[in-house]
């Protein structure tokens, strides 16, 4: 099983539902944040493009910041799903270092490194990630890359999309449909 | 126009709008931790040259210096932990691609090795206990492996504080193999800066000034090359060397790094050695104010871009 998301850059509206789901799912204090809202503006008037994307932890399958881990408190679970451990982590911050994402934060409240989980235990539980679950737009796709028969590979054989950064060679898990 | 911008959320302190989750403790270990490697390094090497009877600072004094930088480096970097109290989970198992592990463990034998290689000297506050002598005969049978181990642990301690850096792809300023070399350079210099300034012996002085103008020489070049490499590279890499270059930190990097902390005191050391009377700890303060804001400026700067 190898978990994934894809984003449809041209229905995201980038309202911020899916920021929102996810702060509630996790209780997360005032002012962090496990996902994002981007827009990249291209061009010059009159021909002008944007683009909206929603933004967390890429899950990456070659992913820096389970390497630099000294206690292998980030690890890859099942799935490909790249997880914290927090009775392992010691707060050292070369994981928030390494992601070339600036996805993770030290959760003020106990010191852990943390980010966004793809939701795992909703996953586990047969449901969606709360983000994938709130979208307005239903511009988000979350399935397994492994079944051929899931809407994500359909999407992706079929639809021109890209990753974030690919030049850093972290082979990123979140898809964006262009 | 191509421009980027976080729409809603991305706000997570320390971390957005510019990374800085690492600050002033973790350059000053950095900077502590390559000081004391390069003290160990040298001792251990004029040992195994057969130079310890003729030349005892650096067996001495300064070994007690490299104790001390290493304790207060290992606190600082303790208290730079959020959750100190997992400390322990580092030593839990030995991970080869992480560099903190490697540094964990290296802080872990180089500190007893140093203890046990400065405790046979000149202990006078104890000396009046019998067990102090057995302890020193007994150590004194091991002192040629403890030197040889410290020769190793000290050359990885002072490449992996670079390594600490350069392991970082996201972060192109370290992103570079030629950091932790820098590193180990800078924390040599800064060793024998020690040594320099608690010897009252010209002559032994002069050896190790000798050893650092070349030490200098070295560092100095592999600087021009580090340059050269990150201004060919990425646009990213680019827009990081120009922040020390002739950006935001190039006042502090040309003023502190280059002119205070490498060619001013290596001008000293070649006056000195030509005899001319210089204050000793002129040129040894010099280098070790700018190994410290060298490691400083890297550790901010390297984290903006």
């Amino acid at each position: 099983m190898r978990y994934a998301m894809a984003i449809d850059t041209r229905k995201c509206v980038g309202c911020g539902d899916c920021v929102v789901a996810c702060q509630e799912q996790y209780d997360i204090p005032a002012g962090y944040c496990r996902s994002w809202i981007a827009e990249q503006v291209k061009g010059k008037y009159p021909n002008v493009s944007m683009e909206m994307r929603s933004e967390r932890c890429n899950h990456c399958a070659d992913a820096p910041c389970v390497v630099c881990c000294p206690t292998d408190s980030s690890h890859i679970s099942e799935g490909g799903i790249v997880l914290t451990d927090p009775d392992l982590c010691i707060g050292c911050g070369a994981c928030i270092e390494s992601c070339p994402y600036d996805a993770r934060y030290f959760d003020p409240v106990n010191g852990n490194a943390t980010k966004c989980t793809f939701c795992h235990e909703r996953v586990a539980g047969g449901k969606l990630p709360a983000c994938v679950e709130v979208c307005p737009t239903y511009c988000m796709f979350f399935g397994d890359l492994d079944d051929p028969n899931a809407e994500i590979t359909k999407l992706l054989r079929e639809r021109d999309y890209k990753t974030l950064k690919p030049e850093m060679g972290t082979e990123p898990h979140i898809f964006y449909l262009s | 126009m191509n421009e980027e911008l976080i729409l809603y959320g991305k706000n997570n302190p320390h971390v957005v709008p510019q990374l800085e989750v690492w600050g002033f403790p973790i350059s000053l270990y950095l900077f502590l931790g390559g000081m004391a490697a390069g003290i160990l390094f040298f001792t251990s090497l004029f040992y195994l040259l057969k130079k310890d009877k003729t030349m005892p600072v650096p067996y001495t004094r300064a070994t007690y210096i490299a104790i001390a930088a290493l304790i207060i480096g290992t606190i600082a970097l303790l208290f730079d932990l959020h959750k100190i109290l997992n400390t322990w989970r580092l030593y839990t198992h030995f991970d080869l691609q992480a560099p903190m592990s490697w540094g964990a463990w290296t802080l872990l034998a180089i500190i007893p090795l140093a203890i046990l290689w400065g405790v046979p000297y000149k202990f006078s506050f104890i000396n009046e206990y019998k067990w102090k002598n057995r302890f020193e005969t007994n150590v004194a049978i091991f002192r040629k492996p403890i030197a040889v181990l410290l020769i190793i642990t000290s050359v990885i301690l002072g490449v992996y504080t670079g390594m600490l850096l350069s392991a970082f792809v996201a972060r192109p300023l370290w992103n570079s193999n030629f950091l932790p070399i820098l590193f180990l350079l800078s924390g040599l210099s800064s060793g024998i800066a020690v040594i320099i300034w608690l010897n009252r012996n010209s002559l032994e002085r002069n050896i190790f000034r000798r050893i650092d103008i070349w030490l200098i020489i070295f560092e100095l070049s592999l600087l021009i090359v580090y340059a050269i490499d990150l201004f060919s590279g990425s646009e990213a890499q680019v827009s990081a060397i120009r922040q020390l270059a002739g950006g935001e930190f190039a006042f502090l990097f040309w003023m502190m790094v280059i002119f205070v902390g490498l060619v001013i005191p290596a001008v000293f050391e070649w006056r000195e050695l030509r005899g001319a009377k210089i204050p000793t700890y002129v040129a040894p303060v010099l280098i070790l104010i700018g190994g410290l804001a060298f490691r400083m400026i890297i550790v901010q700067a390297g984290q903006l871009i």
